[in-house]
């Protein structure tokens, strides 16, 4: 099946107007694609005024969805004669899965492996497999700052110790390191729907027993000391919260700190030796950087 | 986690009735965003509004799990119900019809005062007001 996908370019006055219109053609509804300027990380985004808007509806092709574009064509003419229209062919997908394309099993150089559920694939025992799909949560193992921290954790976790996750997410960091052999991980979110989803994460890999997971801030959640601290959060998150990840550690205690702009690194090397924290290691992917620190015992 | 946003889009939806065709699907698709669970969770969210459009705000994060919060219905679809402009009355669209009251006005401003960039209730009827005028709606 073809479909037509139609786009009007209109001034933001307009939008409701036009997508009401537009509505009328495709009951499945509208899609309002407004331009933005992408903010730092943590920092979401800011939508540009004054700009064109790019409404989109989609009607079946043949005659009904000719028809359909010519009456919108022409109730455009009449009511709004600024808005421009283009049309174009799409083929018809099975959307409930295509997606998926984006995403096959992802490794990280040691022995961690990330495979969606949909994918069947042989056990291979020299691998650590993480079953995940992508979803509500942050930390699908597509991007650099959760690559840098499954690599991290694959040198730095001993048997047994007990990890704090700091902004779980889709729980994928939690569930790596009950992987690779700690001994119980809790994993904090603000975010009461990252949460839900670590849940499940961690239910699909047998590790639920072994992860505590709570939703709130640092300081009602979690008191510790730990063994190792790992934050995957923001420069502006990180920093506000090093003074509070010294008292999270037990003496030698490790805290890697994830999703810092590289060109933020020198304001941790700046705040941590003030804290009794000691510089071990950083790594770089891209604009992101990974850093580790010892608590000095 | 250090959630970078990809993308941004809304989506004006029936309630409680998104499937994965169009728009959902090639909207949500180019993405790569999970859009069974948008689906569901989209669904579940606004069984409660049934009949009403829902639109819900999009963020898509770089490693392209995402987000989304509803907004209140489009002003149009309010404005269609106040002045008793049939759903779905296709080519009727093209005559000019309508009438709503400055009550409706201040009515539809306020339930969507959360959504509009708006510093009063007034400047709030004044965008409504500018709908309702580019819709062919008059206001008596």
């Amino acid at each position: 099946m073809l479909w037509f996908e139609i786009t009007a370019r209109v001034s933001p006055p307009e939008v409701e107007a036009v997508a009401a219109a537009m509505r009328e053609v495709a009951p499945g509804g509208v899609t309002i694609d407004e331009p933005v300027d992408i903010l730092g990380p943590e920092m979401g985004f800011r939508v540009r005024p004054n700009e064109f808007v790019f409404v989109r509806a989609y009607v079946p092709s043949g005659e009904l969805g000719a028809v359909l574009t010519e009456d919108l064509r022409r109730d455009m003419q009449q009511n709004h004669p600024s808005v421009e229209l283009t049309a174009r062919a799409l083929y018809e997908q099975d959307w409930a899965v295509s997606w998926r394309e984006f995403f096959g099993p992802v490794e990280f150089g040691g022995r961690l492996r990330i495979v969606p559920t949909w994918i069947e694939e042989a056990q291979d025992p020299g691998r650590l497999v993480i079953r995940l799909d992508p979803g509500q949560a942050f930390g699908t193992g597509h991007h650099e700052t959760t690559r840098l921290c499954l690599a991290a954790l694959e040198q730095h976790t001993r048997p047994g110790v007990s990890v704090l996750d700091v902004g779980t997410g889709s729980g994928v960091l939690a569930i790596a390191a009950i992987l690779l052999g700690a001994g119980h991980v809790l994993g904090i979110d603000v975010d009461p729907v990252a949460i839900r989803v670590a849940e499940e994460n961690c239910k699909d890999n047998a590790v639920l027993d072994q992860v505590t997971l709570k939703t709130g801030t640092l300081e009602n959640t979690a008191t510790g000391p730990y063994d190792l601290v790992v934050a995957n959060i923001s420069t502006q998150a990180n920093l506000a919260l090093l003074p509070e990840f010294p008292a999270r550690l037990v003496p030698g205690g490790l805290l890697i700190l994830s999703g810092i702009l590289a060109s933020d690194a020198h304001r941790f090397r700046e705040a941590a030796p003030a804290l009794g924290l000691a510089f071990d290691e950083i790594r770089v992917e891209r604009d992101w950087c990974l850093m580790v620190y010892r608590r000095e015992t | 986690m250090a959630k970078k946003v990809r993308a941004v889009l809304t989506l004006q939806l029936p309630a409680g009735k998104a499937t994965p065709a169009p728009p959902v699907g090639p909207a949500l698709g180019q993405h790569g965003v999970n859009i069974m669970e948008f689906v569901k969770d989209y669904n579940a969210r606004t069984a409660n509004q049934t009949g009403n459009i829902v639109p819900a705000q999009l963020t898509v994060f770089e490693d392209r799990s995402f987000t989304f919060i509803l907004k209140t219905p489009p002003a149009s679809d309010m404005l269609k119900k106040a002045a008793g402009i049939p759903k779905g009355s296709g080519r009727n669209r093209l005559e000019k019809s309508g009438k709503v009251r400055v009550a409706d006005l201040r009515r539809i401003a306020e339930t969507k005062m959360a959504d509009l960039n708006a510093n009063s209730i007034e400047e709030a009827m004044k965008i409504i007001e500018g709908t309702a005028r580019s819709m062919g709606i008059e206001v008596e």
